[in-house]
């Protein structure tokens, strides 16, 4: 698919110069990730609601995207399969952090005297039930929810993603959809 | 609200939340991370490494458990019971063998030993797979498996066992009538008086003394030399009383493995054969020095909670065929 390595001293992307050598494969999957890399970093934002570890999940998905990638045959493909294993990899940092149940005593207290706001001029306890509905999902529910309302991805790009079958996804939803149904109703009272 | 209104502002609240999550494009800093990926991410990472590591050595942990419990099967099968042959010569001493003869072999001690010590060391490496794997809960199992199941054994090994005590009493014949000197207070010592391919016997109690039911497999069979004297079978006696009584020859029930709970006792009667150089009736305490005396082993072959143990039963007395050096230096020069 892509050629290999021809060693010629080159100037790197940002114009600094070194001694860069040319590798095909490299440019190419460069050129793949960089056109994907912001859509990637806000998934795994939404997905993980933590800006420092997204930054560590696409780069470790990157890493392991760079490793596969000499199975990728058909560059058209990059994205999803890409997506893929950036998901993955937030699912499992998801499952890490409730297996660690860390307790930021600190922030738990300024939250308490300094409840966040995030709309202010829809600031609904609703809005924040659901929120802390959400963060209290399980990590595969929490990962189709923000494939389906933020990435907004149909339920067959969804198990593609996942590599799940399609009644999985669409139950999850349901599951997850419930629940937080709940919780918005269980507010409004 | 309807239904369908709930699930509308459901969605739409949830948009909300989602899009507060989003931090727009792609810091300057993550584009540089991931722009060095290929540079840096030729070598394995370490903890792909360790995830190699580890997998390799669950590998070996499961074929060393495989392999210890292969063993361990074929090891506990039990032999074949007993040994078949007719009497050399026929006596009144002599049971008819009408079933097992209660003879074993000495069963597998060590290499069951080491069958356990291979599943024990592969339940231990399994457990540092599954720790490096990031399953500590299958790892701890794994470790709690690898540490109980030696220690099982090891507790097993070195309980109290099976011993002998005369409960029931005790008959040995044929003797030879030796006095022992006046103030002697030594362990008894009975001189057989059965000659070559004669028979002899010696009843006592086996007694369990651990604390966990027992089965007794049968006397271990003596593996001396040709001249040496050797069991033939074991018989059991099984309505022996501890009332005081004067025992004398019983011949007992053909041997069939038993199971004796703690502090039971089991009466048995063994009967041997002294060997080709046994002086038998002839025996005269005067001729000591002309003579040899070859002692006759009692070895019981059972189980604890199927751990196989073999164990020398230790009576107040000690059984002695006294035996010729002459006969003895012609045997070992004959072919």
């Amino acid at each position: 698919m892509l050629g290999g390595l021809v060693g010629e001293p080159a100037l790197g992307r940002e114009g600094r110069a070194g001694l860069h050598v040319v590798d095909e494969r490299s440019e190419a999957f460069r050129g793949l990730v960089d056109r994907h890399l912001d859509g990637a970093y806000r998934l795994a934002s939404v997905i993980l609601n933590d800006r420092v570890e997204a930054e560590d999940a696409v780069h470790d998905a990157a890493v392991a995207a760079w490793r596969a990638f000499a199975g990728l045959h058909d560059p058209d493909r990059f994205e999803a399969w890409f997506r893929r294993i950036l998901v993955n990899g937030c699912r499992d940092r998801l499952r890490a952090r409730a297996r660690r149940r860390v307790v930021d005593v600190g922030r738990e207290l300024v939250e308490r005297e300094h409840p966040v706001v995030l709309d202010a001029s829809e600031a609904t306890a609703a809005r924040d039930a659901l929120d802390r509905a959400l963060a209290g999902l399980d990590a595969d529910h929490q990962v189709v929810v923000a494939l389906r309302f933020h990435a907004d991805l149909t339920v067959p790009a969804i198990a593609e993603a996942l590599g799940i079958p399609e009644g999985t996804v669409k139950s999850r939803l349901h599951h997850a959809l419930g629940r937080l149904r709940a919780a918005m109703t269980e507010a409004d009272r | 609200m309807s239904e369908r209104e709930e699930d509308l502002r459901l969605e739409r609240e949830l948009r909300e939340i989602l899009r507060g999550r989003d931090p727009g494009p792609a810091p300057y800093v993550l584009r540089g991370r991931v722009d060095r990926v290929p540079e840096e991410g030729q070598a394995p990472s370490r903890r792909s490494m360790a995830r190699v590591a580890g997998s390799l050595v669950g590998l070996a942990a499961v074929l060393a458990i495989s392999v210890g419990i292969v063993s361990i099967g074929r090891l506990l099968r039990p032999d074949a019971a007993g040994l078949s042959g007719a009497p050399a010569t026929p006596g009144s001493l002599m049971p008819i063998l009408d079933g097992s003869t209660g003879l074993v072999a000495h069963p597998p001690i060590q290499g069951l030993a080491l069958a356990f010590s291979v599943l024990a060391g592969g339940l231990l490496a399994l457990a540092l797979g599954l720790f490096v794997l990031r399953r500590p809960r299958l790892g701890a199992l794994a470790l709690l498996a690898g540490l109980v199941v030696p220690g099982a054994i090891a507790a097993l090994a070195v309980m109290p066992g099976v011993t002998g005590d005369e409960r029931f009493g005790s008959h040995t014949e044929p003797i030879s009538p030796v006095e022992m000197p006046p103030g002697f207070t030594g362990e008894r010592l009975l001189y057989l008086a059965a000659g070559p391919g004669e028979a002899f016997e010696t009843s006592f109690a086996l007694v369990n003394d651990a604390p966990l039911p027992v089965t007794v497999h049968g006397i271990e069979t003596v593996s001396g030399g040709p001249t040496d004297p050797e069991w033939i079978a074991v018989r059991l006696v099984r309505d022996a009383s501890t009332e005081p009584a004067v025992i004398t020859h019983v011949d007992g029930e053909p041997f069939s493995p038993f199971r004796l709970g703690a502090g039971e006792a089991m009466q048995v009667r063994l009967v041997g054969t002294p060997g080709a150089c046994a002086v038998g009736a002839a025996f005269d305490p005067a001729e000591a020095d002309a003579l040899d005396y070859r002692p006759v082993p009692i070895r019981v072959v059972y189980d604890i909670a199927g751990w196989p143990r073999a164990d020398t039963v230790t009576l107040s007395y000690n059984l002695l065929v006294p035996v010729s050096w002459a006969c003895l230096s012609s045997a070992a020069v004959s072919p």
